[in-house]
């Protein structure tokens, strides 16, 4: 319809001319961009025959290398020829190094310090295009040794603006085996704002070396860094609880003393992390000094840390204190002070019992806590 | 019927730029967010492998998602669905299926199928919910968890699902759909990368005739039925580049009811979903937009567009019909309740960008459409179609459009490309210009009647009829409909105590009785919130019935004055445009006078060389005369008496001494007609007018009509001011160009010079045109020369620009249907 009209018609205002145009221009996109459609498909078609290729060619020196067998690693080295042949086989080694461990992992990984990979993402991590250091950061992710260099590098983009980069780089070095670089990336996420709980559950977790022994060492960083108030709170507080969850019980008095040292008495977080922590360490030491100190807390945060340390210690002994955080103004105290009663058996019970007595809302809380707790249990 | 066709010819005016400002910004729009959803999606595509998460995944410190699916009368998908479900690649997450008292066999296939046994589990009553008969947990799979619950309508199962779970972050999703195996992971990625983020949408694609085998989508092939490709298509337009340019600019409204997750904490806090809309979707989106904005908490809504969840889309057109009208009630209810975000700056991009967008693009664009379609209608029995202008623009409209179905299909093959064969490629471009013919007036049509009804104040469902996705290789292995699925609950009035009978059910009806209190739960370590009923509750609705002559009066308020607006203020860009170097409105006085004395000279030598008429500035009236000149084979006629218009109507607007009133402006060639209307509308208020052709900057005939002239600017401003019936259009204008007889019979003037001249018809013999020549004197027409020889031709003036010949043949051809055109003489 418009190429019959571009043929037949005599503009003659410009609305008129001004419509043609741009229904002749929109008509050439439309047909510009189903061409690009087209072309696109065949190039992806190509690349991933390409991959397909590539693949097929290093599946045995990969398997090979992988079960102990040698392979000549000139050969597989100048085998790669390009950007194009270096994707393929990485992609199979990241795939597969996180479903094997030991020396198995160990052999994948030698496979990505090939000559040419090493040089070709070394310029990736060099680049200044956001893509190619993620790239490249992926690639030392599952390198887990770095040169000086590589380090100075990655360690550079620690001090970025940008959060994601940060995150990125950290984490590479987080799979360095020195645990010194490990606490360096830590370090950079702990001191930023906005970092998520979970990214910092999963650089934790990183952190802790699985190969070497470095226990230690790492308790003796990790206390250095719960330390550190210039850090941000909130992600030190998610720091501490992850110390519990991988359990460095090392470190269980060290957070005792940091907690009556009171260096982070401002910080709710902090201290909610550091109660929840003594209660995860059953650390009943601390029972007294929680109870004590942290009971009547203005911060509702703080009083729940509360309860379920109490819960966690499940001595009877602090069953008056429970009785009183379970009337708290706040819900949250409350029914953390009734599943702890409910936990504790029978003396426990009967507080609960009395409690039940009290309030509408304090029966049917208990009602169905104890529920849930019995029926558990059956 | 004059009077029905001036004021039909006023609107129009208007109308017509109404039209293409909304079609231009609509359009360009949706361009700027192609090329940033381009560019954003790429980007997107670089991070996906960044984090591998092993790390989080080692931890029994955070289990973060449950997986919430209502499921209402899904007897024939509900297990496949939550078998694939429980597929997915993802440590350490429950599956909640809550049974929103299904009248079908939903249940009890769940409990054949997954073993479930009844559990005793606390539910912290935080968001209001019908009653929960029971719970239950499958001896199979420990981390499934069904709720068996008292009919309320998605939202209130969604809220039953999120006081039931346990886990900082809860996944809604229809019980439908089938979810890709990786699809957690790479959601979680958003919530990892930035601390603030409180929900993500991923993409929703169309699973009809996919081949789904082991639930999972093992082959994706393009639907048979030409509904569900064209939806195809809206879906990849949708998601690829609506909501990845929104998430580019963080002004997400809509996150899909049928996939998002999201942060559970910020859903407590903003109260959970409401229960009385049927856009509870996208209304939680913009609750916690509106939550955070108000709070001045640091938050985020992400887009993934990566992520698939493949859904069932209707195949029948009453069903689409009723999921298109349940779509745009919820958009309306949903703009409705947070309509104080509308062009707020405290909302900052979303108040200022997105809320608008789709108040005017989205909400109102079915209304423009149809409104369109009976306004053509109109046009072409009233006045006559310009059908040039008619199919150049609908040719644009249609490019327009398939430019965005077609970019977003180069996107997906760009990115995902998850439609193997090239021969779906051109389906889908094919469809993309298919769905122009008749499904977009359809679509359009549902979309004004859901609109419509909203404003009724309804408020069911609607029902979708399933009929189950394909398994194994087998295409046309249907399961047959539903039958009675989907009926509508039009009233949730909350928990209704009388009702429970078992244990766990009055404790339910008990802890309703104090939603104020919660907490997140047990075994979290992160959420502690309060629930903000005084946020929630300043956004309940009064009753849509008592309200609706509200919401009447408020869109009604809105069109009139966007009508007005648009049309005085188009008509007023014109004039500038096109004239305003001497035409002022009121209000701007000082530049008013200055602007005109200036431009005085420059206008007045001009009509020098050109104006022959002689006029009576004092009256108004014209002692014109013939110019006509008997020239090579023509002999000229004079005319005096006869006129298109009255003879006071002759008023040389050149006058260099006087100001003129100019009421209207009409800015376009064809609006003579309009013009002329209006002159008599006025006439018959009382005022002397005159109606001016006038050629504007741009190359386009404004059509001035106006009322007397005066001594002074600010006589003529005082006159407007004491005017009892103010036109639509004021303003002063000193110094024009041509008036119509002028213009129609330029004489000797350019004697000597090239010279173009109208031809006003071709006639068998001397005596019709000579007849034929009278008529067009009386229309008008001065200087009128008849060619002695055959063809015995008409011609008109003469001029030496080819463009005065022109614009007077279009007008002639225009005003009085002849044909004509316009040549050089010799």
């Amino acid at each position: 319809m418009t190429i019959m009209l571009l043929l037949q018609y005599e503009a003659d205002t410009f609305t008129l001319q001004f419509m043609l145009s741009a229904a002749f221009l929109l008509f050439l996109i439309t047909m510009y961009l189903f061409a690009a459609s087209i072309l696109i498909r065949n190039a992806k078609l190509r690349e991933e025959h390409h991959s397909k290729e590539c693949k097929d060619r290093f599946y045995p020196y990969i398997l090979t290398h992988m079960v102990g067998d040698e392979i000549d690693m000139n050969e597989l080295n100048s085998d790669l020829r390009n950007s194009d042949d270096f994707k393929p086989l990485v992609s199979i080694i990241y795939e597969m190094i996180e479903s094997v461990q030991g020396d198995e992992r160990t052999r994948l990984r030698e496979l990505l310090h090939l000559p040419k990979l090493q040089t070709y993402y070394f310029k990736l991590l060099q680049s200044s295009r956001k893509n190619d250091i993620t790239e490249a950061c992926l690639y030392y992710s599952h390198v887990s040794d770095f040169t000086e260099k590589e380090y100075q590098l990655l360690s550079k983009l620690l001090d970025d603006e940008n959060l994601l980069y940060v995150h990125i780089a950290a984490t590479a070095i987080i799979r360095s085996p020195l645990a010194e670089q490990r606490y360096e990336a830590l370090r950079a996420m702990c001191s930023r704002e906005r970092v998520s709980k979970l990214a910092i559950i999963d650089q934790l977790y990183m952190f802790r070396n699985l190969v070497d022994d470095q226990m230690d060492r790492e308790v003796s960083l990790l206390n250095q860094l719960v330390r550190d108030t210039s850090l941000n709170d909130r992600n030190l507080g998610m720091v501490i609880k992850g110390i519990c969850d991988i359990g460095y019980v090392s470190m269980a008095l060290d957070l005792y003393e940091l907690l009556e040292e009171q260096l982070w008495a401002h910080s709710e977080y902090v201290t909610e992390a550091l109660i929840y922590s003594m209660g995860r360490f059953e650390f009943s030491m601390a029972a007294d000094f929680i109870v004590d100190n942290f009971a009547k807390d203005s911060r509702p945060r703080v009083r729940r840390a509360c309860a379920s340390a109490l819960e966690l210690f499940a001595d009877d002994a602090y069953n008056e204190v429970l009785f009183d955080l379970a009337q708290d103004e706040e819900f949250s105290v409350r029914l953390k002070a009734i599943y702890a009663l409910a936990g504790i058996g029978d003396t426990g019970k009967k507080y609960l019992l009395e409690l039940s007595a009290k309030t509408l809302e304090l029966r049917n809380l208990i009602r169905g806590v104890l529920a849930e707790v019995e029926g558990q249990v059956a | 019927m004059e009077e029905f066709l001036r004021i039909f010819l006023n609107f129009l005016d208007a109308y017509t730029w109404f039209i293409v400002i909304f079609f231009v910004g609509i359009n360009v729009s949706y361009l700027i967010l192609i090329v940033m959803s381009f560019f954003h999606i790429r980007t997107q595509m670089k991070d996906k492998d960044v984090f591998g998460l092993h790390g989080l995944f080692a931890s029994s410190l955070y289990h973060p998602i449950s997986i919430l699916a209502p499921a209402f009368n899904e007897e024939a998908t509900v297990v496949a669905s939550v078998k694939s479900l429980l597929q997915l690649r993802f440590p350490n997450y429950e599956v909640i299926v809550v049974n929103d008292g299904s009248k079908d066999r939903t249940m009890d296939v769940l409990m054949d199928e997954f073993k479930l046994v009844r559990v005793k589990r606390y539910v912290p009553l935080v968001l209001d919910h019908k009653p929960i008969k029971a719970i239950y947990k499958s001896k199979i799979y420990p981390e499934l968890i069904v709720v068996d619950k008292e009919n309320g309508r998605k939202a209130d199962a969604l809220n039953a699902g999120i006081n039931v779970c346990r886990n900082d972050l809860f996944c809604a999703i229809d019980a439908d759909c089938v979810l890709e195996p990786d699809v957690l992971q790479t959601m979680l990625r958003s919530f990892i990368e930035d601390e603030t983020t409180i929900a993500v949408g991923g993409i929703v694609r169309v699973a009809n005739d996919c081949v789904i085998d082991g639930n999972e989508i093992k082959e994706v092939r393009v639907p048979k039925s030409h509904l569900a490709r064209i939806q195809v298509v809206e879906y990849l337009r949708a998601f690829l580049f609506g909501r990845v340019g929104w998430d580019y600019l963080n002004s997400l409204l809509i996150i899909s009811g049928a996939f998002g997750i999201f942060d559970r904490n910020a859903v407590l806090r903003v109260g959970g979903y409401l229960h009385d809309t049927v856009g509870e979707d996208m209304e939680l989106v913009v609750r916690l937009h509106r939550y955070h904005l108000d709070k001045k908490i640091p938050y985020r809504v992400r887009f993934l567009p990566e992520p698939v969840c493949w859904t069932e889309v209707p195949e029948d057109r009453n069903v689409l019909a009723r999921q298109r009208n349940r779509w745009q009630r919820g958009l309306a209810d949903t703009l409705w309740r947070h309509r104080r975000m509308l062009l707020n700056p405290k909302y900052g991009r979303l108040g200022m960008v997105a809320m608008p967008f789709f108040f005017f693009f989205e909400l109102l664009a079915p209304v423009v459409e149809i409104f369109g379609y009976v306004v053509l209608v109109l046009t072409i029995i009233l006045v006559g179609l310009n059908h040039q202008f008619a199919i150049l623009f609908l040719s644009a409209a249609i490019l327009l459009g398939m430019v965005l179905s077609v970019a977003s299909v180069l996107c997906e093959e760009f990115t995902y490309r998850r439609y193997p064969k090239l021969k779906d490629v051109l389906i889908l471009t094919l469809y993309a210009f298919l769905e122009n013919f008749g499904f977009r007036q359809m679509h359009a049509w549902w979309r004004f009647k859901g609109l419509v009804d909203f404003l009724r104040g309804n408020k069911e469902w609607g029902a979708m009829q399933r009929k189950g996705f394909n398994t194994g290789t087998t295409l046309s292995d249907p399961k047959p409909p539903v039958e009675g699925a989907g009926v509508a609950v039009t009233d949730v009035k909350g928990p209704n105590p009388a009702e429970n009978t078992s244990d766990e059910e009055s404790d339910n009806e008990d802890k309703n009785k104090d939603p104020k209190s919660y907490v997140g739960d047990k075994t979290s370590d992160f959420g502690m919130y309060n629930r903000d009923d005084k946020f929630k509750d300043s956004l309940k609705h009064k009753p849509v019935d008592t309200d609706k002559w509200k919401r009447f009066g408020l869109i009604g308020v809105i069109l009139i004055v966007l009508y007005f607006s648009v049309s005085a203020k188009l008509e007023w860009a014109m004039q500038t445009i096109s004239g305003g170097d001497s035409t002022v409105l009121l209000g701007d006085s000082n530049k008013a006078s200055q602007d005109s004395s200036n431009d005085f000279n420059t206008i007045s030598s001009l009509n020098g060389t050109t104006a022959t008429s002689k006029t009576a500035p004092e009256t108004g009236l014209s002692d014109e005369t013939s110019t006509g000149v008997t020239e090579g084979g023509t002999r000229s006629i004079s005319t005096s008496e006869s006129s298109a218009f009255e003879s006071n109507d002759i008023i040389r607007w050149s006058d260099s001494r006087y100001y003129f009133m100019q009421l209207h402006t009409f800015s376009s060639s064809r609006r003579a007609q309009l013009a002329r209307l209006k002159k008599e509308e006025l006439e018959a208020l009382g005022y002397t007018v005159t109606v001016q052709p006038r050629v504007g900057n741009s190359d386009i005939i404004l059509w001035m009509v106006g009322v007397n002239r005066y001594r002074t600017y600010w006589d003529a401003s005082d006159k407007i001011a004491k005017m009892d019936n103010k036109p639509t259009s004021y303003g002063i204008q000193k110094g024009g160009e041509l008036d119509m007889k002028v213009f129609a019979g330029a004489g000797d003037v350019n004697d000597g010079e090239r010279r173009y001249t109208v031809v006003l018809g071709s006639h068998e013999n001397a005596e019709t045109q000579r007849s034929r020549a009278e008529q067009w004197q009386k229309i008008g027409f001065d200087a009128i020369r008849l060619e002695d020889k055959p063809p015995f031709r008409i011609f008109t003036g003469m001029y030496h620009l080819r463009t005065e010949a022109e614009y007077l043949a279009e007008i002639v051809v225009n005003k009085s249907g002849e044909r004509a055109t316009y040549i050089r003489l010799e």
